[in-house]
């Protein structure tokens, strides 16, 4: 390399932060289409479904339907309630709720959403905790007994749905011991939520021990790690120095379908444990054909995957250096 | 530190290596256990380099790691290996981390992935000093560059922050030597330090080691399957074959006098740059050495391929709403023809586009522009049905023996699939009997037939490959680096194979390699390219013997000699950098940014190719 | 013409590497089990699946009664509803598998054979649809269109397809790039029988693991959607069904949840042994490493 190319290399870190810059742009803009198909496809997917939300046992005279026809705007053509709908969005408002008279949904969000944050945010970290470690640890004493030990147990994990596993918990630790309560958020402490949590973050902490295991033997395998053994550099530092980062990625990228895992997962557990969370609203509307509500949670919880991808990515490109831009 | 300090007996080796065995227990009971290193001994003196050669599975690389307590969890050692007093064979983690990476250190061959990709250049280098000599991270972040610029890597102090994708091959190699030697190691294992670098590259490691041994009076432990690297650098040299040494001498006793057949034999089946006769090469193993056959009488017969003015370029990258398209021109504008019966050679380092040329003539990638012509017939302009028949006359051969068959099927549908695709009236059993013909004719035995392609060595599965190609009798075949992942004696037997069949069948040859030992031995003409263009053409004898271009000159002087006498007297132009990217080529002359003769006119004009002497030229001032 | 020597192929050396693995042999043993007594539910036991015994409501397991696994809440006999719900499980992970594979083998191949442009725009579509909350879809569509199981297939298969086509896809790519579809092409093999005779039976491997590990997933999606009340309708039932009423009855009868439970992530489990079993067998990359 000449004095030509070592100047250009002198210009590298400011340029590799422009294309970084640039890179997220791109990424961002290319994430607009997907959020527009997303509302469309909620939004055509709740028009076309048979049953209006005033079908209820009882007849209602025909003038009344129209009046809450239009009161809702269901009079008007499709494409001017996807408009209507849209704008609402923008402006962070999801319509009124057609059960819950008294709500908007952007209210019912407020009220569900912390509670299923705080439930999924616990089960995500004790996710990534759990899992990161006991999958370092098999790794390390690959074929040991605390390998095949901690791998039989993920694969249960992986194989017992959290529904299932959820009852024998609550079986076991509320019914049984009567060492944690059964459902419910109670006065609201922490305790209340443990079992949730944990029903929660048991399949992701077996999936996320297999794949940390994984990848770690891989990258304990390469040739890097070789030199570092041969520069007499202690195991330890070789793994949190050397093996720790790369082994680590397939991890940052697993972070997308976790989260969209926590969410639909947190549906059947927020039904199990009474947790008034966000799932449970969306199994409530669904069931009384709450289309705005319904409709509120989908675009909601889509928003928030596809936000999270888009962060989960930018996280990827700036911890791998050799991803070109 | 300690270890350096201890006293040592002056007439006491540096490292004593005593009945040194490497063995792998089967995992299953039907599995055999492996025995890597045999009874292995040897010695090295304080400040001297041996060199082991061998083939692959000669055990070469298993001593080495077995001494830097590097082998995997299932081998079983024994032997002794004394060094500063301490047995390495036995010593635990613990202990041996006190002496790798600070008074023994090793390098490896592939140095894109032995620097670890993910860390910075100084970090990878600070934590040695940090750990074996206790300094800070500012003062090893120093002592680093200092060492960088040791092994004469410009710019030193803005290369500890990059990370080694940005960095060519050979200066990831000279960080590897520099990470190496950081802590003054006494001894340093080197395991094919050069074999994934280029040969213009090669030299330049080769020179920088040889050097630095002189200013550190480091001891080298170099481990190579190359002769001419040995010749080069090495005091001692130590030949193994299947896990046991053959012979240990010195560089002169073991070239010139050796006791050893196999030492002889693997000699002889190294083709030479400098021989003025061409010869078969002699193969290993086959005692009755085959009588010299000149390969210069045979007529050149008509023009058979025309290229003209060929360019081949992909698009590098993806296209988006914000980037331009980057092309990367692999080939641009390379004219040549060739003759019936003719060999063509054509040598280059990597990324000089001689095998998309390769790709082009086949019409195997799109062609961007300009023409080939084979049998008078423009293959640009042939439809799907007419180019499908053509292809029937030209064949390739691939560099990767086991990856050019497929895993799936049988040898004999390998080798037949071309019947089936030409003459797809051909009965099955006409069709066995010609793969079984062919299959013999390649000195493989028929029987072999119904086998899959991982049951073959890499030299067998290569004589598949050629099988396949001329099982419909092509009239051109392009051999693309068809024995470069061979081992010396094998490549001998294919080389061989590869003139007899073009003897027999008056076959077309494109041969490419970056070998120009055995482009010498194989070509009647050669082509030298560089970037994407051709740097030089002429006659084998011309090209070799008095070479025109500044780069032939280069890459001839690169090459080593496996002759020790002749090697360590010879002048070398070294050249300075590494090939540049093909995505961002120089202005004008592409070889300027490291041709000792550029001048102003080469980065403004681009030279053509004129005759010079005998050759034709693409330069302003040959 | 004499006889030659056979030789190994990788897939004959897959089935031994697999015979070695006990894990996936006990999987493979057990989930033989499972499907034969499903399969024979009928002939198994002497109650019908909807029949209900109003003396025998909610009974514990017994042998004297022949109500192996005990009766449910309205007295029907929980061995062979375990055993029909099995089928249901089974024959829905078969089936929407076979959907994802169909789909996803045709996606994956043609982007990653064709490649370029369509690779892109094709490969973009999957990842629209991938950032999808398609669970919610589901629900949705279960909600609206009333449960029916043809409606599961569909939709589950219909979302599952997008890890095979990626896979099929990457996969596709790097086999074109193998030196060996080179030499067909120099060889003048036509497209189609280079993707017939080459790409194809190499991507089967990677297929066939893939599948032993959809079937799960999917067993987990229904049972999913009909432990929310969304799935099959009664009298009909399915692991996933059944796992939901022993959860409401498991203080008074937890006999209700633990038999199907058992029998659901026991077959989740097999699946999931044998596809890691699978893989190790099939994985090509151990075995240059071992040459
Ligand atoms: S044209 Fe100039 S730079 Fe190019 S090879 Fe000749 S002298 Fe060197």
């Amino acid at each position: 390399m000449d004095g030509g190319a070592a100047r250009l290399d002198a210009h590298a870190h400011t340029a590799q932060n422009r294309t970084m810059l640039s890179f997220a742009f791109r990424r961002f803009l290319s994430a607009i289409p997907t959020l527009l198909i997303l509302i469309a496809l909620a939004f055509a997917l709740i028009r076309v479904a048979p049953g209006g939300p005033f079908d209820t046992e009882k007849q209602i005279p025909p003038e009344i339907e129209a009046r809450l026809n239009e009161a809702y705007h269901l009079d008007e053509p499709l494409y001017q309630q996807f408009g209507r709908y849209l704008t609402g969005l923008a402006q962070g408002d999801f319509g009124p709720s057609f059960q819950y008279k008294d709500f908007t949904v952007t209210e019912l969000i407020a009220a569900g959403f912390p509670v299923s944050l705080k439930l999924g945010g616990l089960a995500m970290l004790l996710a990534l905790l759990v899992g990161i470690s006991v999958g370092t640890l098999a790794a390390l004493r690959q074929n040991s007994r605390t390998d095949h030990v901690a791998m039989a147990a993920a694969m249960t994990g992986i194989s017992i749905p959290n529904f299932v596993l959820a009852p024998l918990l609550v079986l076991l630790f509320a019914v049984t011991l009567r060492w944690l309560p059964a459902g419910g958020l109670g006065d609201g402490s922490l305790i209340n939520l443990v079992l949730p949590v944990i029903s929660l973050a048991l399949p992701q902490i077996a999936y996320i021990a297999r794949l940390t295991r994984g990848s770690m033997i891989e990258v304990l395998r390469s040739d890097f790690i070789r030199t570092a053994r041969a520069q007499g550099l202690p195991g330890r530092e070789i793994i949190l120095g050397h093996a720790l980062k790369p082994a680590m990625l397939p991890i940052v990228s697993y972070l997308g379908p976790a989260t969209a895992g926590i969410i639909t997962g947190s549906v059947v557990i927020e039904q199990i444990f009474g947790v008034p969370g966000l799932g449970r609203y969306f199994v409530q509307g669904a069931l009384n054909r709450d289309y705005t509500l319904v409709m509120g949670v989908v675009v909601f919880y889509g928003v928030l995957i596809i936000m999270f991808n888009f962060l989960v990515d930018l996280a990827y490109r700036w911890l791998d250096p050799r991803v070109k831009l | 530190m300690s270890v350096q300090m201890a006293a040592r007996p002056n007439d006491d080796p540096l490292l004593r290596v005593e009945g040194l065995s490497v063995s792998y227990p089967g995992g299953q009971p039907d599995q055999q256990t492996i025995h890597a290193v045999r009874n292995l001994s040897f010695v090295i003196a304080a400040g001297e380099t041996l060199g082991i050669v061998g083939e692959s599975g000669s055990g070469k690389t298993q001593s080495a790691l077995s001494l830097m307590g590097l082998l995997p969890e299932t081998a079983l050692k024994a032997g002794s290996a004394i060094f500063a007093g301490r047995d390495l064979l036995s010593l635990d983690d613990g202990k041996l981390n006190q002496i790798r990476g600070s008074a023994i250190s090793m390098i490896f061959q592939d140095p894109m992935t032995s620097l670890n990709p993910h860390i910075a250049i100084g970090r990878q280098m600070s934590r040695v000093l940090e750990r074996h000599q206790g300094m800070s991270r500012r003062t090893a972040l120093k002592v680093a560059a200092e060492m960088l610029d040791a092994v004469r890597v410009p710019d030193a102090a803005d290369r500890l922050r990059q990370y080694p994708h940005e960095l060519s091959g050979g200066m990831r190699q000279r960080i590897m030597i520099a990470t190496a030697l950081l802590c003054k190691p006494q001894l340093l294992i080197a395991d094919e330090p050069t074999t994934a670098l280029d040969v213009t590259v090669q030299a330049q490691i080769l020179t920088l080691m040889h050097d630095l041994q002189h200013e550190l009076g480091t001891a080298i432990l170099l481990i190579t399957h190359d002769m001419g690297v040995v010749a080069g650098l090495c005091d001692r040299v130590l030949v193994m074959r299947d896990g046991q040494m053959r012979e240990c001498g010195s560089v002169n006793k073991v070239f010139y006098e050796s006791q050893d057949n196999y030492t002889r034999e693997l000699l002889a089946a190294v083709p030479r740059l400098d021989e003025v006769q061409p010869r078969r090469l002699a193969v290993v193993g086959d005692s009755e050495a085959e009588a010299t056959a000149d390969i210069d009488s045979r007529p050149v017969g008509d023009t058979m391929l025309t290229v003209d003015k060929l360019e081949v370029r992909f698009s590098a990258g993806r296209p988006g709403p914000f980037r331009p398209v980057q092309f990367l021109h692999a080939v641009a504008g390379v004219s040549l023809e060739l003759g019936r019966g003719e060999t063509l050679g054509i040598v280059g380092e990597s990324g000089c586009g001689k095998s998309s040329l390769a790709r082009g003539v086949l019409q195997l990638v799109d062609v961007h522009a300009g023409r080939v012509t084979l049998l008078g017939e423009e293959l640009g302009m042939l439809d799907k049905q007419r180019l499908k028949q053509r292809r029937r006359q030209m064949q390739i051969i691939f560099q990767d023996p086991l990856a050019s068959l497929d895993p799936r099927m049988t040898i004999a549908d390998i080798v037949a699939e071309p019947l089936h695709t030409f003459f797809p009236t051909m009965s099955r059993t006409r069709q066995l009997v010609k793969v079984k013909a062919i299959l013999e004719r390649m000195g493989l035995e028929a029987g072999y037939m119904n086998r899959y392609p991982h049951e073959f060595s890499g030299g067998q599965c290569q004589r598949i490959g050629i099988a396949r190609a001329l099982i419909a009798e092509p009239e051109l075949v392009i051999c693309d680096e068809p024995v470069s992942a061979l081992d010396v004696s094998v490549q001998a037997q294919i080389v061989n194979l590869l003139m007899d069949l073009q003897q027999d069948m008056g076959l077309a040859l494109i041969f490419i390699a970056h070998d120009l030992a055995v482009v010498r031995h194989i070509s009647h003409r050669v082509m030298v390219m560089y970037l994407g263009r051709i740097a030089e053409v002429a006659d084998r004898d011309a090209l070799y013997n008095s070479p025109r271009h500044p780069y032939t000159q280069a890459l001839i002087s690169a090459v080593p000699i496996p002759d020790p006498r002749v090697e360590r007297n010879r002048d070398r132009t070294l050249l300075a950098g590494d090939v540049p990217s093909p995505l961002e080529p120089p202005s004008g002359c592409a070889f300027r940014t490291r041709c000792p003769l550029a001048d102003a006119r080469c980065a403004a004009e681009t030279p053509g190719l004129r005759t010079a002497g005998e050759s034709l030229v693409a330069c302003h001032h040959a | 013409m004499n006889e030659a020597v056979r030789g190994n192929s990788l897939w004959a050396d897959a089935r031994q590497s697999l015979r070695r693995n006990r894990a996936a042999m006990t999987a493979m043993a057990i989930m033989a089990v499972v499907c034969a007594l499903v399969l024979l539910a009928p002939l198994l036991s002497a109650y019908e699946f909807d029949s209900t015994d109003w003396d025998q409501i909610s009974e514990p397991p017994s042998l004297v009664t022949g109500h192996w696994f005990g009766t449910d809440d309205v007295g029907r006999d929980l061995f062979v509803r375990t055993l029909y719900g099995g089928r249901i499980s089974l024959l829905v992970g078969l089936a929407a598998t076979l959907v994802s594979l169909v789909i996803g083998i045709a996606w994956g191949a043609t982007a990653g054979y064709i490649g370029g442009r369509t690779d892109q725009v094709m490969m973009r579509t999957v990842d629209v649809v991938y950032a999808m909350p398609f669970m919610f879809f589901v629900i949705l569509l279960m909600v609206f269109f009333g449960r029916n199981i043809l409606l599961i297939f569909v939709a589950v298969g219909a979302v599952n397809w997008l890890d095979m086509a990626r896979i099929v896809r990457g996969q596709t790519l790097s086999l074109k790039k193998k030196e060996f579809i080179e030499a067909a092409r120099a060889g003048g093999v036509s497209n189609f029988n280079i993707v017939r005779r080459h790409i194809v039976p190499n991507l089967l491997g990677v297929v066939i693991v893939y599948v032993t590990l959809t079937i799960p997933q999917v067993i987990l999606v229904e049972s999913f959607l009909s432990f929310l009340g969304l799935g099959v309708q009664e009298p009909m039932t399915s692991w996933g069904a059944l796992v939901n009423d022993g959860a409401q009855a498991m203080e008074s009868a937890p006999w209700a949840l633990i038999f199907p439970a058992l029998f659901l992530a026991l077959t989740l489990f097999c699946f999931n042994f044998l596809g890691d079993g699978l893989r190790d067998a099939l994985d090509p990359r151990d075995r240059r490493a071992s040459g």
